[in-house]
């Protein structure tokens, strides 16, 4: 049986490079789109670069980018507030999400897509649409809930990152479940049955198999884990009542909620610092999102 | 295809290679839950420990309290910063079911909402005589006393003593001032775009009106007390000033400091926590201020709203006796001396009060004695915001008739006693 | 569906060719039962080990829901994976477990409070209320002195003891303070004195107080046999207080009595106690009110107006924001999908950034940006203009969805770059020897396939943004708003703006009963429009 993942060099034009106006036409008038967007994108954070770097500077009232730099809020960041805690909670907290959210809605998915049974339509409909619950009120149900349990479970209590973390995989099958559900489909069906006919388990098919062509969509639903978990307050900020149990978006949350005067340049520091991860996690995934499942992977 | 992958498990994160061909690929419940079994940690709070709810901006005044605190009476007090724009929702949601904070810091004006809703204690002091009456009155709700008052913050006039030197009577006169001065501003005061009616109050008091009408004693009823001719004078000041440009909802909070820091107006009314007592605030950056009083705008006395800070005890505490005793310890005239010497508010105990020393803190203290405490009634909460929006259309020009939105405000506030 | 596909579909619960079926290949059942049943028995056994240890400490505690779905759990986990049948359930069941228990539980919460009058001033339990306002209207007795007290205990049970009068007394709960002789008394400030011990008596200090199983603050200790003298209570042990009931609950009856007027409040079927005369006591309790809260958004102009208002707009928001992302994220997808651009990783990391930023702090720094005198777009980008981008209703509602493009097209960019690579390229390339231009290309194979997996997506984004509480609440906090309106509503609010701003900020009271009422409508509303679009998009399912 034929099976291999092609590099992601393989060229689809091999032919010669265009040249002159081809190339404007081609790929020229791309570089354009690109720095029109990325200044569309980045300029905002520019912004609150410059914020960050000027120690009582604020994010209405400046006007001129870049009057003062200085390093003073990092250095504040992290001697005298509680942030590098909050880092390395929202580093675990969103690690294990991502984790936990792609085995939950690659085997989900793998079920919606392989197996035929009944309430299978409906079943995946219920799951996207009970994501659509307006969870605003939520903050009442998951203090009770979170009370409950932990009273027989102390680990997934009020205030345990454990507590936190089970709460949003409870939210993480719907649309991610469909992301990955809609690729499984692109998946040939010959290769499932060739492996049954090697002998293989519907298990050994889905983890040995499945997983690895659906590489792809691992690493966006990962990465598309991560980052809603990251930004998440309102949930967070219900489960974590101790100030060194807070995740990033909580305590910034805190200092830009105060009435009377926001740490601005501290918190954009915070949020710049905030930032990084997830930018090193895309340049480290961006590989594998676009791999590419080319052509000639799968010759059944 | 037998070569197995190695790395798609290690993008899953777990060894499950190994389950190949096992058939158990849905019991990933176990791995988050895995850890419970082991872990007997995080016993209910046992009574020596208390949990006290502060925010973002009170937390800096307590630690120094709370270990003094544990070290006379043995109970642990932990501090948890909680939003103040959420502390009194969560407080009110979590309260009855026991395992809320033990206490919260809070302003006075909560007092009819947690006592409507069964989630403040009533608090008895040994000794209430070393403390301000209008901070035990303003924690009150029918005699009883429900939240121990530590601080006490009004607003005041600022003035930029590089800029100017002598301050006028009136505020005719202090924005008349800057036909001379030629600052881009002859005054800021915060508004923002759902405008800010505690800023505003002491002027708006100056034309002989306030947001709700009183009884005899003083004690605020579910009636507004803003209509009249001096509302209408109010309202139709409001709206030439707005033309002037200086008040504006374009000037929040933010702009408002800025625009004083950088000597763009010579005065600014805001209150301490820009002023002094923290880095980044006028004292601190270096400028030389003087705080004064607000000059009266419509010809009577100009009144900010006192704002007394104070603690609340959780109703449902599973620890009030400990949470008693912490209450009744911030009462103490030399506790309240070192909560001004960390956290640099005015202190309500007479004691703590005579101890400040600090210039600019007693002229905050001069400026508020003509201060009333704001309307501690439950339904405050929705008259806040219609007060300041209706304020702000009117500087804005977005209210055609200043003085029928003006008298619009009066039957909203009147309609919502009324239900 | 293909012929062939249908074969392999069929799963092992309806088995045509058992030997063809996954999970009963017989030489590899043989080969591997060892590893694979072992690591799951292990599993099962671990969840079985937490569950049973769950099911004691729930059982000890008295916590039923907890044990009943305990034991549900175990008996259909242990069932899912030691059957031979049920294969699709063994994948979903763990997620299932959590949808159940952290999704499914927070809307039948907030089902049930909608049939509620939960809110301000029914916050408690009756039990609660009855307490609380018992507890509210003791009063101290007129001109009473603060006690000196001290905190005994005898046979287990606690007494307070004070000196009043130059007299020694002591007493319980259950008995009135009376005399007791040989107490040694000691000074405890100028004119007040204290017992320092009582024979036959402990005598407990702060400490002691701490480790009581009992909470002697709510101990009420009767002044004498005569009820209407009063009650010595503490604080925290260091001070007695003598006061009175202003009200006598009355259990059969279940009434509250004021004590000096004489005024009997009986309890209503709203959870008050109110008196003849329509006046209530506060606080009053939870109860269940049936429909009153979806009746009142149908008969209540000032609720039902607001909603229709906003409704509009949220469905505009909602569909410009999922077409505005959308339709940029795939065209950065697609620009930069070209293997001869070079830098694209580059470009794809600074693209991604404003996705990197937590979202409510992007809305704060647009919001300064946006600010119509000293933000950086007027001041700076547009030299000096004097654009009220947040004032004014039609460049507000511009200014959202343009923040929103911002923050949401590198998610449309992530999901469809994502979804592209289960293109197989051969397709295109087939297409374009064929001769069709990129564009024929991108319309007639590109799309309609991406569109396959991607429209659920769309789908759940049209959702999310139709809930996007935060940030409108961020950026305009729903203004600018109608002049007058009572509940300040504005014309950026959404729906669930909407429903904050009325049944929780505004109105003066809380109301999480309407709150919670309004809040399924919207689901309702929101999910309806979303199975109808679902089902279309199944029907695209199944043309491929």
């Amino acid at each position: 049986m034929a099976f291999q993942t092609s590099a992601p060099d393989t060229v689809q034009y091999r032919d010669t490079r265009p040249k002159g106006q081809l190339w404007w036409r081609q790929i020229g008038w791309r570089h354009v789109v690109a720095v029109a967007l990325i200044i569309y994108a980045v300029f905002p954070l520019i912004f609150a670069l410059s914020t960050s770097l000027n120690p009582g500077g604020s994010i209405s009232g400046s006007s001129k980018l870049f009057q003062n730099v200085d390093l003073a809020n990092f250095k504040k960041l992290f001697a005298e507030t509680d942030f590098p805690s909050w880092a390395m909670n929202s580093i675990i907290i969103c690690t294990v999400t991502a984790l936990g959210t792609l085995l939950m809605g690659a085997s989900a998915a793998y079920a919606f897509s392989r197996f035929r049974f009944r309430g299978r339509h409906g079943a995946l409909t219920s799951l996207l649409i009970i994501q659509m619950f307006p969870q605003m009120l939520a903050f009442v149900a998951i203090f009770l809930l979170l009370l409950s349990l932990g009273d027989v479970f102390p680990i997934i209590g009020l205030n345990q990152i454990l507590g936190l973390i089970a709460i949003y995989l409870g939210g993480s099958l719907g649309s991610n479940t469909f992301l990955m559900y809609g690729f499984f489909n692109t998946i040939p069906r010959e290769l499932d049955e060739a492996a049954k006919l090697d002998g293989c388990t519907h298990a050994q098919i889905f983890w040995q198999i499945i997983l690895r062509l659906v590489l792809p969509i691992l690493t966006v639903v990962g990465l598309l884990s991560f980052v809603a978990t990251y930004g998440d307050f309102i949930i967070a900020k219900v489960v974590m009542q101790a100030n060194d149990k807070f995740t990033i978006a909580v305590g910034l949350y805190q200092w830009a909620s105060n009435p009377r005067a926001v740490p601005w340049s501290l918190f954009a520091a915070g949020a710049i610092i905030a930032a990084i991860p997830v930018v090193i996690l895309f340049l480290f995934l961006q590989k594998y999102i676009v791999s590419g499942l080319t052509a000639g992977s799968v010759k059944g | 295809m037998r070569r197995s992958i190695p790395f798609v498990a290690a993008v899953v994160g777990l060894g499950l290679t190994l389950t190949a061909c096992g058939g158990n690929s849905g019991t990933e419940t176990t791995t988050t839950k895995a850890p419970e079994a082991t872990t007997t940690s995080e016993a209910p709070k046992f009574s020596g420990e208390l949990t006290f709810w502060v925010d973002e901006e009170r937390i800096k005044d307590f630690p120094g309290v709370a270990s003094d605190f544990e070290a006379e009476f043995g109970v642990k007090v932990n501090l948890v910063q909680k939003a103040n724009a959420d502390m009194k929702t969560d407080f009110l949601a979590q309260a009855p079911t026991g395992k809320g904070p033990d206490l919260i810091v809070g302003a006075h004006d909560w007092v009819g909402e947690l006592v409507a809703n069964g989630a403040a204690a009533p608090v008895q002091l040994e000794d209430t005589s070393g403390l301000s009456a209008g901070a035990l009155t303003a924690f009150s709700s029918e005699g009883q006393l429900y939240g121990v008052p530590y601080a006490v913050e009004n607003i005041a006039l600022i003035r930029n003593n590089e800029l100017v030197k002598e301050t006028p009577e009136t505020l005719d006169e202090v924005i008349a001032q800057n036909d001379e001065t030629k600052a881009k501003y002859p005054l800021v005061v915060q508004q923002g775009k759902d405008g800010d009616a505690y800023h505003l109050n002491p002027l708006m008091t100056s034309f002989g009106i306030s947001i709700l009408a009183t009884d005899a004693d003083g004690g605020y009823i579910g009636e507004e007390g803003i209509s009249g001719t001096g509302g209408d004078a109010w309202a139709t000041w409001l709206a030439e000033q707005g033309k002037k440009g200086w008040l504006s909802p374009d000037i929040d909070g933010q702009v408002a400091t800025d625009a004083f820091k950088n000597g763009e107006t010579p005065y600014i009314i805001t209150g301490p926590w820009n002023v002094v007592g923290g880095e980044g605030r006028f004292a601190e950056s270096g400028m030389d201020v003087s705080v004064l009083p607000i000059p009266s705008a419509g010809g009577e006395t100009a009144r900010p709203f006192a704002g007394y800070q104070g603690i609340y005890v959780s109703a449902e505490s599973a620890n009030k006796v400990a949470a008693n005793a912490f209450v009744s310890y911030i009462a103490r005239g030399d506790v309240q001396t070192k909560l001004y010497k960390e956290g640099g508010r005015i202190p309500v105990a007479s004691e703590a009060a005579a101890a400040v020393d600090d210039e600019l803190l007693k002229g905050f203290a001069i400026a508020g004695q003509d201060a009333v405490a704001a309307p501690g009634l439950a339904e405050m909460d929705s008259i806040w915001g219609n007060w300041g929006k209706t304020q702000v259309a009117i500087i804005s020009g977005k209210a055609a008739n200043p003085t029928d939105a003006w008298a619009e405000l009066g039957t909203q506030i009147n309609d919502l006693f009324k239900k | 569906m293909s012929e062939r596909s249908a074969l392999s579909e069929t799963g092992s619960t309806v088995a045509p060719a058992p030997d063809l079926t996954p999970g009963r290949g017989t030489t590899s059942h043989a080969r591997d039962i060892g590893k694979g049943f072992l690591v799951k028995l292990i599993l099962v056994m671990l969840v079985d080990a937490l569950g049973v240890y769950g099911i004691i400490t729930a059982f000890g505690i008295g916590h039923w829901p907890i044990v009943i779905s305990l034991v549900v759990g175990l008996v259909v986990v242990n069932w899912v994976y030691f059957s031979r049948r049920m294969v699709p359930l063994k994948y979903l069941l763990g997620g299932l477990i959590f949808l159940l228990v952290y999704q499914v539980f927070v809307m039948a919460y907030t089902g049930y409070v909608a049939f509620t009058n939960y809110g301000t001033g029914h916050m408690l339990t009756k039990e609660q209320a009855i307490e609380r306002l018992q507890e509210y209207n003791q009063v101290r007795v007129p001109d009473s002195p603060t006690y000196p007290l001290t905190v005994l205990q005898r046979d287990g049970e606690i007494y307070f003891g004070i000196v009043d009068e130059g007299k020694a007394l002591v007493g319980s709960a259950e008995q009135p303070l009376e005399e007791v002789s040989g107490a040694e008394v000691v000074q405890a400030g100028e004119t007040t004195q204290r017992i320092a011990s009582a024979p036959g008596f402990e005598t407990i200090d702060f400490a002691g107080l701490l480790n009581l199983d009992q909470d002697i603050s709510t101990i009420r200790v009767p002044w004498s046999s005569d009820p209407t003298s009063g009650s010595l209570s503490t604080d925290f042990g260091a001070n007695g207080f003598r006061n009175q009931p202003a009200l006598t609950y009355d259990a059969d009856e279940d009434t509250m009595t004021h004590v000096e007027t004489g005024v009997i409040y009986y309890a209503d079927d709203n959870g008050s106690f109110t008196a003849a005369d329509g006046t209530t006591l506060t606080p009053g309790w939870r109860v269940s009110v049936g429909f009153d809260n979806f009746k009142r958004m149908i008969t209540e102009e000032r609720l039902s107006g607001p909603f229709f208002t906003a409704a509009t707009w949220t469905f505009a928001f909602a569909f410009l924001s999922v077409a505005t992302t959308f339709a940029l994220g795939l065209f950065i997808a697609i620009t930069f999908n070209d293997e001869r651009v070079r830098g694209r990783k580059i470009y794809r990391s600074l693209l991604i950034l404003p996705y990197a930023f937590p979202g409510f702090l992007s809305a704060l720094i647009w919001a300064g940006m946006l600010n119509r005198s000293y933000g950086f777009i007027n001041q700076t980008l547009l030299g000096g203009a004097y654009i009220d981008w947040l004032g004014d209703p039609w460049l507000a509602k511009i200014a959202i969805i343009g923040v929103n493009l911002w923050l949401g097209f590198p998610y449309m960019f992530l999901i469809t770059t994502g979804a592209l690579q289960s293109i197989p390229s051969d397709i295109n390339e087939a297409a374009r020897i064929d001769g069709a231009g990129p564009f024929r290309v991108f319309r007639s194979l590109t799309l309609p396939l991406l569109l396959v997996s991607v429209t659920p997506l769309l789908i759940a984004s049209f959702a999310f943004n139709f809930n996007n509480f935060s940030l409108i609440y961020m950026l305009t906090k729903g203004g600018p708003v109608y002049v007058g309106n009572e509940y300040g509503l504005g014309s950026t609010d959404i729906l669930i703006s909407t429903v904050y701003k009325i049944a929780i900020e505004g109105g003066g009271a809380k109301d999480y009963g309407l709150a919670s009422a309004m809040s399924i409508i919207i689901f309702l509303v929101v999910g309806l429009v979303s199975y109808i679009g679902f089902r279309r998009t199944r029907s695209l399912e199944e043309i491929n």
